[in-house]
């Protein structure tokens, strides 16, 4: 069975705590993995911020340790869907399911989109918190400030028309509901020998 | 070319990531950061920052993240990060400071002037004003990433790349910036260089640097972020065709004249390095600029 890979929701406290759960509660058949994300639960912080090519790194390590025979079926919650959107622009999932992605509104004219991203950075420069050394074991305070609001729709639309591989986006849900989605969802992708 | 060490060589903690600080002048006196361009270093400035200190300030040349003696990188989309790590050095040093900057570092100190405003007094911009307009267009994303990917993960498995001799690493930077001096190509190698592995050498500046991943960037972008800029600018440009040095006419007055507070000049007998092959010219802008818009 294609490996599953979930990528947290970013800022969650239990890192990927809930879906390691979920999953097994599940029983979920074939090779699966819910590390916790950098500056989450037990990760210590790496990143150098919390913007999508910042957020790819770590799923990109992890499948490169893990070594999965073939690219997973990529579950990303919330702005962790950019994540799995390069990784499968990228060539490296099978599958991308993208629960809760964010949908805007996103500032449009050049001149709102930096003005945006510098209000973002003087936020983070203005809390302590986010500046302070990252704490280990407990959520770093800079996930609460999000990810670079730069997003360029013909830019996303670009990268969109480059997946070649299924999608299934998803409203809010809890994990078990989301893992029974996605089950069902795959097993109508991958017709039975 | 003789070149007097820093006065001091510090290093200071901001933005959760280390940077080296190679310090000249009275370190009470209003501050001056130095910014090098990419995959350089703050002692490329041994030759302009003393005299910049000379004119009244403290000189700080500044190693940016992912490169020189400073903390490394996490991706190779390092700009924002780079920003922030500016304007909270600014804070640091006691702001508003002003930039002297070079290529890549031209546009971080005016991005982070745009980003600041507050803590930036002026600018001055050695033939910073980025690529060419071509150079933003990303070309076929599955491409790009999957190249970025699998150039991510060679970094993770070999590092950076080594080389046989100091010797040989100067002989191929002045291949590639082919105006640059031999004593010049020899300091920032001796200065941008450790060991590496089997007895052979590779630049400090972290591998990841060169890989990006592409995004959401263009040249509609880049003019709306010098719109932002409102404090004066002095923006300084080689003569002579070099590498790196290739806007065109056309492309360089349209960025010009996107900074409100913006002055131009054109430095004879200089390439991308103008501070390097003209440091008395530059120097000599420099204080007519200040004479012009205050310390």
């Amino acid at each position: 069975m294609t490996p599953l890979l979930v990528l947290h929701r970013l800022g969650d406290d239990r890192g990927g705590a809930a879906w390691r759960d979920a999953l097994v509660q599940d029983g979920w058949h074939g090779p699966w993995s819910a590390p916790d994300q950098p500056g989450h639960a037990n990760a210590p912080w790496e990143a150098d911020f919390y913007e999508p090519a910042h957020l790819v790194m770590a799923p990109l390590r992890h499948l490169q340790e893990i070594g999965w025979s073939e690219p997973p079926v990529v579950l990303a919650v919330g702005v962790q869907s950019t994540a799995a959107v390069l990784l499968a622009v990228g060539g490296r999932a099978t599958a991308i399911v993208l629960v809760d992605e964010p949908e805007g509104p996103w500032p449009e004219a050049a001149e709102e989109i930096q003005r945006a991203e510098y209000e973002w950075l003087r936020v983070l420069a203005d809390d302590p918190e986010a500046q302070a050394p990252a704490p280990y074991g407990r959520t770093d305070p800079r996930t609460r400030h999000g990810c670079t609001p730069r997003h360029d729709p013909d830019f996303t639309a670009e990268q969109r028309a480059a997946i070649f591989v299924p999608v299934l986006q998803l409203d809010a849900a809890s994990a078990p509901e989301v893992l029974a989605a996605v089950r069902a969802w795959w097993e109508s992708q991958s017709p039975s020998p | 070319m003789h070149l007097a060490e820093p006065d001091r060589a510090t290093f200071v903690d901001v933005n959760r990531t280390r940077l080296r600080l190679w310090e000249w002048g009275d370190p009470t006196a209003p501050p001056v950061i130095m910014v090098h361009g990419a995959f350089d270093h703050g002692r490329m400035f041994d030759e302009l920052a003393p005299r910049i200190a000379a004119l009244g300030y403290h000189a700080v040349a500044v190693d940016m993240r992912g490169h020189g003696d400073s903390g490394p990188l996490w991706s190779g989309n390092a700009w924002l990060s780079m920003n922030l790590d500016l304007g909270m050095l600014a804070r640091r040093l006691g702001s508003p400071v002003r930039f002297v900057s070079h290529s890549f570092g031209g546009g971080q100190a005016l991005c982070t002037a745009a980003a600041f405003p507050e803590d930036v007094k002026w600018v001055v911009s050695i033939d910073g004003l980025g690529p060419p307009a071509a150079a933003f267009e990303m070309g076929d994303p599955a491409e790009v990433t999957a190249e970025a990917f699998a150039a991510i993960e060679r970094v993770w498995e070999r590092g950076a790349r080594q080389y046989p001799s100091r010797e040989d690493m100067a002989q191929r930077r002045r291949k590639i910036n082919v105006r640059m001096s031999e004593e010049w190509a020899e300091h920032l190698v001796l200065h941008g260089s450790r060991p590496g592995r089997d007895g052979g050498f590779e630049w400090k500046f972290d591998p990841m640097f060169n890989i990006g991943l592409g995004g959401p960037f263009s040249q509609e972008m880049l003019l709306a972020e010098y719109h932002m800029v409102t404090c004066p600018v002095l923006v300084l440009t080689g003569t002579e065709p070099d590498t790196w040095n290739d806007l065109s006419p056309q492309e360089r007055v349209e960025r010009i004249a996107a900074i409100g507070d913006c002055r131009h000049h054109d430095v004879a007998g200089a390439g991308h390095y103008v501070h390097l092959e003209q440091p008395d010219v530059v120097v000599e802008h420099v204080r007519r600029f200040i004479e012009e818009i205050g310390p």
